[in-house]
């Protein structure tokens, strides 16, 4: 891995099909510490597939992924758990968040999984939320709560294990224009002041833009954005 | 063009010299191009013309002089009517990127590079846009900015498109 030593994230010719349709046809893809890449493309591009893949949530058939410097694929399965809990938040576009517990705990589910003191894992989660602008949500459940108020809490969640990586699959996707401004700000200014990544993948162009550099997935192959700009 | 009216708007705030109304507008517009002091004088003397707007003072501090402008009472009752009246839809000059690229393919030259590269040159601004967007606390230049981003939003999903097409049916000769 020595090219990719500043990456925190070198995906290498990755390649997945589901049945007949092949999602991943080898890509390559970096992703600095700190640094916020969007993927966008068309639906059914692969970009999501890409998402779980960088994950670690999907095996590749071929390709490798290496976080840290370390390939995923030879980490043992607890290993990989770990990973995913402690160092990697994961935001869907539809909270996923459990409907009988309440928004406080959701966010404290992680540490609890993680074997966390409860009352610690409580006040971690209301520090969360308090900074996502939701304290007041706490004791809902999620039935209770708008769109853009869950993805608050789902956001909280992702965060509150402190990890390096935020990996968000369309996660204003189900919002209005504002409340996906305030979580895409709200999700996007706690990742910068803990210096953690963001993979937020997307197929609208605004939120794109708030991102440091676009990727775009085409036919499960990737082509930088940014070398759009090179004339042809 | 509503340069005029937004003019007017500032001054149903009260009276304002040139300079000032200038920055208003600029405040008012973070989006967009600024506005030439040209085009401020061009529209004071056109509306003063008009009726619309009048001269409440001119002063001297040892300087040059100095004018400030009011709006009329007609001013004001033609400010009005145009705030509660819609606009045509459409209009935009982005069909200036329609006739380059129809053009380009009915010629047989680069569509396609065209189009990928006005992709990233919307992209750029609009990734500018957003940045200066989150900068703005004031919900009226919050809203003049979304009205760029989404219009340039619109420009890319038809280059996007365009492209699309272009790649699947090639020049249609």
């Amino acid at each position: 891995m020595n090219e990719s030593s500043e990456a925190l994230i070198a995906a290498r010719g990755l390649r997945k099909a589901f049945g007949r349709t092949e999602a991943l046809r080898g890509v390559s893809l970096e992703v600095a510490a700190g640094e916020t890449v969007a993927v966008t493309g068309r639906s059914g591009s692969g970009k999501s597939t890409l998402l779980l893949c960088l994950a670690g949530v999907l095996r590749p058939e071929a390709g490798e992924v290496a976080y840290g410097g370390r390939l995923l694929d030879t980490l043992s399965e607890a290993e990989r758990t770990r990973l995913r809990r402690r160092d990697f938040g994961l935001v869907l576009q539809f909270g996923q968040l459990v409907p009988e517990l309440s928004a406080a705990d959701n966010v404290a589910l992680p540490l609890l999984l993680d074997r966390h003191d409860r009352a610690a894992s409580h006040r971690a989660a209301l520090g969360w939320l308090e900074r996502l602008g939701a304290l007041d949500l706490a004791d809902a459940t999620p039935g209770e709560l708008s769109g853009g108020e869950a993805q608050r809490v789902a956001v909280a969640r992702a965060l509150v294990t402190g990890p390096k990586v935020v990996f968000a699959d369309e996660p204003t996707g189900a919002l209005d224009t504002v409340s996906g401004d305030q979580v895409l700000d709200a999700l996007l200014s706690a990742a910068r002041e803990a210096h953690a990544s963001v993979v937020l993948v997307t197929h609208d162009n605004r939120v794109a833009a708030h991102a440091d550099r676009e990727v775009v997935v085409t036919d499960g192959r990737l082509e930088d954005a940014d070398t759009f700009a090179v004339p042809r | 063009m509503s340069v005029q009216q937004v003019l007017m708007g500032v001054l149903a705030e009260g009276p304002a010299h040139g300079y000032d109304l200038k920055r208003a507008y600029d405040d008012r517009f973070p989006g967009a191009r600024p506005l030439a002091y040209g085009q401020v004088y061009t529209a004071l003397s056109r509306l003063q013309q008009d009726g619309l707007v009048e001269v409440a003072e001119t002063s001297r501090d040892g300087g040059p002089e100095r004018t400030a402008y009011a709006l009329t009472g007609e001013g004001r009752a033609a400010l009005d009517a145009w705030l509660a009246e819609t606009e045509p839809a459409g209009g935009y000059a982005a069909v200036d990127l329609v006739r380059k690229a129809t053009t380009a393919l009915r010629l047989g030259a680069d569509a396609d590079g065209f189009l990928h590269r006005q992709r990233a040159v919307h992209l750029a601004r609009m990734r500018e846009l957003v940045q200066q967007q989150q900068q703005v606390r004031d919900a009226g230049a919050r809203i003049a900015i979304d009205h760029t981003i989404y219009h340039l939003d619109a420009d890319l999903k038809w280059l996007e498109t365009a492209a699309a097409r272009v790649a699947a049916e090639g020049t249609g000769s």
